[in-house]
């Protein structure tokens, strides 16, 4: 990259100029520290003194005459005239002799270089009168006070700023000294740096009472357009309806001591203030009106803004852009963690993984999801073989809402590609003490990965992200085996099937004894005949259940099983977030009443049978088989291909009654990263025999206070 | 990225069915991510679409990952403003460089979910002309912001009668012309459904995802009430009387004229303790100096005006908001 260009402007009007060693001070300042500089020398007015030996100095020095006809014009023209002239983006703006010293310019280009778009410069160890001093001590301090500007010494006659601000900030007359003031008022940047003060032109002690008058007035002006041009109505507005109301309060008293007392007005003065006062409001609401009509009105051509003119990317600038992305990447990810609210990872983690392979490759790179990208992430979960349900956002969504969980969804991306995922939630119980659990109310979870290097980038992220939350472990629960050796909780078992080819061929699957229960429950409602059948009920089973029916049943059973039970605005949230793709099979009896009802989920080719309930005194119709049997049948119709029966615990009665369905019980492959001091797999499941008391207890409660108080509790047992 | 839309988005250059304007300003991480987000959201649509991402002065290097996607993305068109010049602007940009003849307009931040844009989309295609998002579920739970702009969002919609829970959200779909005849300026982008009622537009409403902020903080305060107090004024003004200023005038005037009169009565009249009236016999100086002034001031209003009239007259604003209007609607 060449240096960059910087374009020193100074105006000559007056007699007392000496360009030459501004041009060889600055020149040589510049030139020294590495940068490119020209000059562009405005003369304005016939300065036929100067002519020779400015153009001595351009036979020596990159430098430009613009010679202004006429002259006088002042010095907002010149800088306009001059900047017009100049190549580099930035410009220095330089008074004819040298005020500063010229080493100190670097301070002004080095500020615009770190960003700034206009420089002002405050002199300092001044070396002029006293009293100018002063008196430029009162002009700022009146400035900063009136227009709450930072400004020190706006007088100063060296100002550095970019091209564009010039383009956009319009001075005239001697509104130039205010450039930084406008150009802030405008949205720029602007800084102030300290200078050293060497020399100053220009009068000592009192100038005439024009000059002070003026100065005041360009205050004023430039308050004004700064201020109230943009939305008029705001401060019109404001002020003019506080001085009616004002106005009004202050004339009523006497006023109404006028009518009712018959006293005179015209010894309380604070009525005519009042009066005055309110019409003033009233007058200055109308002028903020006409004025935000006339912006209103005349905005299409207001265009207030500047865009910039190198529009789509060039070839040359797409080949430059694309390779330092992929480098920047990991600083990305690095700078990015703090935001992340605590939960920042270290990135040595990644960067391992990174470092091993011995091609320069993208390395690795593992951060939390953001907002926005769900749809990208169920796509990879539904292409992931091994993705299910549980792993998709909408669940996510919902236990967030649900349960205020904050999830922590993590992704390991190469480049752009993502090659893994990783649903957490960060949950917090005093049961169960504070842990990352992937997922939730989920039977599966666990990590997604293309293979093994995303999988272990993703643990050891979640493992550093775990410890800096604090957690105990973290949850993996996983259906199949993944690879490596981490702790495992052999309490669960899942029980799937596939699905037959035909609906008929369902109950062929279902053992004997269960295909009975089966029989009894689905064929049209008989009493029994001794020793030949059993009592038939004809329940009916349909996919139109309601949330309420569901939860009703779904509620009784778990409070009978000693178990606080989700509330409903779970599952009417699973409803609303999922639609079609929840579905609640209901089995009713013929005279009506329903009996079980059962929540199914639709997945790629599964449908998972998950959350179920039945009237406690219904066991002996058959209709637990049957409903389920039901299930698959209509999954078979629908042209699913597997059934999901969902976990129990290995030895449990819901795990006997799944096998007598002729179910396989598969282990399932909960994983755990013990990260705590002394932590250990998590013993709080009901099975445990310390939780046989409350269980109990659980089972005595009235109903309502089960679902309120279940509802609370399941927050916590994630 | 389906190859056959592209190719053909590039060969005919027809405007595209649906644009997308993104106000972006220091997103350099959010970026890529919300590219892919979009390209996914509306590929998914099956229209073509453009995405116009105005980058509004950014200084950390946004521009360089912007200019590599428009790289390889020909759906991306790009607008870079020198500085930072504010969401308005931005937005105003973006629709003034859209060319489709649906415009979606959403928050560079992810906040919104591009998930959404084809629900806002299809119930536009319902028959409304503006479909605004309601971020039915707001992810920010603190109630120093919830609730300011509760007051905010239902004095907004009582008072221009836009029926809208959720002003605020960004997240919004509308038919061309909407946009072609509002121009926006200042913090005007707020009330463009509002703006858009007045022009006619029918409003809807649809509830959208709103995902926490993950960085960066937003402004909301006490300050911005007086604000929204008096851009509410504002708007109630320019939706009802722009094309008539002289009828808002004289309301602001007419209660002057009504009490100037009173107050010449009250200077001129003497009551006295007896119960007896008396014209003319102990003129009150103050109140009927009082009653001058209100009617030198309510004429003084009443005459504005005439001057905001001749400024709608003379700007030609509405005749050609009306061209645009019965040219997009005819189309």
């Amino acid at each position: 990259m060449t240096a960059p260009l910087v374009t020193v402007v100074l105006a000559i009007a007056g007699p007392d100029a000496q360009p030459r060693p501004v041009v060889e001070g600055f020149g040589k300042a510049l030139l020294t520290a590495g940068y490119r500089c020209e000059f562009v020398v405005v003369l304005d007015g016939p300065a036929a003194r100067f002519q020779q030996e400015v153009r001595d100095l351009a036979s020596e020095w990159p430098l430009r005459i613009v010679q202004l006809e006429g002259g006088g014009l002042g010095e907002s023209i010149a800088l306009s005239a001059g900047v017009a002239k100049a190549n580099g983006d930035l410009v220095v703006n330089v008074p004819p002799y040298l005020q500063i010293e010229p080493e100190d310019v670097l301070l002004v280009v080095k500020a615009l270089e770190a960003g700034a778009d206009c420089v002002a410069t405050w002199r300092h160890s001044r070396i002029d009168p006293l009293l100018n001093q002063m008196q430029s001590l009162v002009f700022n301090w009146f400035l900063r006070l009136v227009m709450n500007m930072p400004f020190h010494d706006l007088n100063s006659g060296t100002r550095g700023f970019r091209r564009q601000v010039l383009e956009e900030v319009a001075v005239y007359g001697e509104l130039y000294r205010f450039l930084p003031v406008l150009a802030r008022r405008q949205g720029f940047r602007v800084v102030e740096v300290r200078v050293r003060h060497r020399e100053e032109k220009g009068r000592a002690g009192f100038y005439g009472v024009g000059v002070y008058l003026r100065r005041l007035l360009d205050i004023l002006a430039i308050t004004f357009l700064t201020r109230f041009t943009q939305r008029p109505l705001r401060f019109f507005g404001y002020v003019g309806f506080s001085a009616a109301l004002v106005g009004t309060l202050m004339a009523a008293w006497p006023l109404y001591l006028k009518l009712f007392d018959n006293e005179s007005l015209a010894n309380r003065p604070v009525f005519v203030i009042g009066a005055i006062l309110a019409a003033f409001g009233v007058q200055l609401l109308g002028f903020g009106l006409i004025g935000e009509i006339i912006i209103f009105t005349q905005a299409p051509n207001l265009r207030d803004y500047k865009v910039e003119n190198d529009g789509p990317a060039t070839d040359e600038h797409s080949e430059a852009q694309v390779v330092p992305m992929a480098e920047v990447a990991p600083v990305v990810a690095h700078d990015a963690q703090p935001a992340f609210e605590g939960a920042a990872p270290a990135p040595e983690a990644v960067v391992k993984v990174a470092a091993e392979p011995a091609v320069p490759e993208q390395p690795l790179r593992v951060r939390e999801i953001l907002p926005g990208e769900d749809a990208r992430w169920d796509s990879y979960v539904s292409r992931h073989a091994h993705g299910t349900f549980f792993h998709r956002t909408g669940w996510s969504r919902v236990v967030a809402e649900q349960f205020h969980h904050y999830p922590h969804h993590l992704v390991v991306e190469q480049g752009r590609r993502w090659l893994g995922v990783l649903p957490l939630f960060l949950t917090k119980s005093p049961f169960l003490g504070k842990n990352l659990v992937s997922v939730p109310y989920a039977v599966y979870g666990g990590v997604l990965a293309d293979d093994e290097r995303a999988q272990q980038a993703l643990l050891q992220h979640a493992e550093v992200m775990g410890r800096e939350l604090g957690v105990g472990y973290v949850e993996l629960r996983h259906l199949e085996a993944r690879p490596g050796e981490r702790p495992r909780s052999p309490l669960y078992v899942t029980f799937r099937c596939e699905l037959p080819e035909r609906a008929e061929d369902v109950m062929a699957r279902i053992p004997k004894k269960a295909r009975a229960e089966v029989r009894c429950a689905r064929e049209p409602a008989a009493p029994a005949i001794e020793g030949k059948r059993r009592e038939s009920f004809g329940i009916t089973v349909t996919p139109d259940g309601s949330v309420d029916e569901l939860f009703a049943l779904f509620a009784e059973n778990k409070r009978r099983l000693g178990s606080p039970a989700l509330p409903r605005s779970w599952f009417q949230g699973l409803v609303d977030e999922f639609g079609k793709a929840a579905v609640i099979h209901r089995a009713v009896l013929p005279n009506g009443n329903t009996i079980a009802a059962v929540m199914s989920f639709c997945f790629k080719d599964t449908v998972y049978a998950y959350y179920s309930g039945s009237r406690s005194d219904v066991n002996d119709t058959g209709v637990n088989n049957w409903i389920y049997c039901a299930i698959m049948e209509w999954a078979v119709e629908q042209g699913y291909r597997h059934f999901d029966f969902g976990r129990s615990r290995a030895d449990s009665g819901p795990a006997k009654f799944k096998r007598n369905m002729g179910f396989e019980a598969e282990p399932l492959h909960y994983e755990y990263l013990l990260l705590g001091q002394g932590a250990k797999l998590p013993e709080f499941h009901p099975s445990n025999p310390k939780l046989a008391l409350p269980r109990r207890l659980w089972s005595k409660l009235p109903m309502f206070a089960c679902n309120h108080l279940g509802a609370r509790l399941s927050r916590y047992l994630p | 990225m389906s190859d056959a839309s592209v190719s053909a988005n590039l060969e005919s250059d027809q405007p595209p069915g649906l644009s997308v304007v993104v106000p972006i300003f220091n997103e350099r991480d959010n970026v890529v991510p919300l590219h892919d987000a979009l390209t996914h959201a509306l590929q998914l649509l099956g229209r073509s679409y453009e995405i116009v991402l105005v980058d509004d002065g950014s200084r950390d290097g946004t521009r360089d990952v912007l200019r590599s996607l428009a790289a390889i993305d020909p759906h991306l068109r790009l607008v870079f403003f020198r500085r930072n010049y504010g969401q308005t602007a931005a937005m105003a940009a973006g629709f003034r460089t859209a060319r489709g003849r649906t415009i979606v307009s959403m928050d560079g931040d992810l906040q919104n979910d591009p998930a959404d844009i084809g629900r806002l989309v299809e119930k536009l295609e319902q028959g409304y002309d503006v479909v605004c998002g309601w971020r039915r579920h707001r992810q920010d739970r603190m109630a120093t912001r919830l609730l300011p702009s509760r007051i905010a969002n239902f004095l907004i919609s009582r008072v221009t009668g836009a029926r809208i829970h959720d002003t605020g959200c960004s997240l919004k779909a509308y038919r061309s012309w909407v946009v072609r005849s509002l121009h926006l300026y200042s913090d005007m982008h707020r009330f463009l459904a509002a703006l858009g009622a007045g022009i006619g537009a029918r409003i809807a409403e649809l509830p959208v995802r709103h995902h926490a902020r993950r960085a960066g903080k937003s402004k909301y305060g006490l300050g911005r009430v007086f604000r929204v107090l008096a851009d509410l004024v504002g708007i109630k003004m320019l939706i009802q009387f722009a094309a008539h200023p002289i009828r808002w005038f004289s309301l602001l005037s007419l209660p002057l004229f009504v009490v100037a009169p009173m107050l010449f009565v009250l200077g001129f009249v003497k009551g006295h303790s007896d119960g007896t009236w008396e014209w003319f016999g102990d003129t009150d100086m103050a109140a009927v100096a009082a009653g001058a002034v209100a009617l030198l001031v309510a004429m003084n209003v009443f005459l504005l005006g005439f001057l905001a009239e001749l400024q709608v007259k003379v700007s030609k604003f509405f005749r050609q908001r009306i061209s645009v209007t019965v040219r997009e609607a005819s189309r």
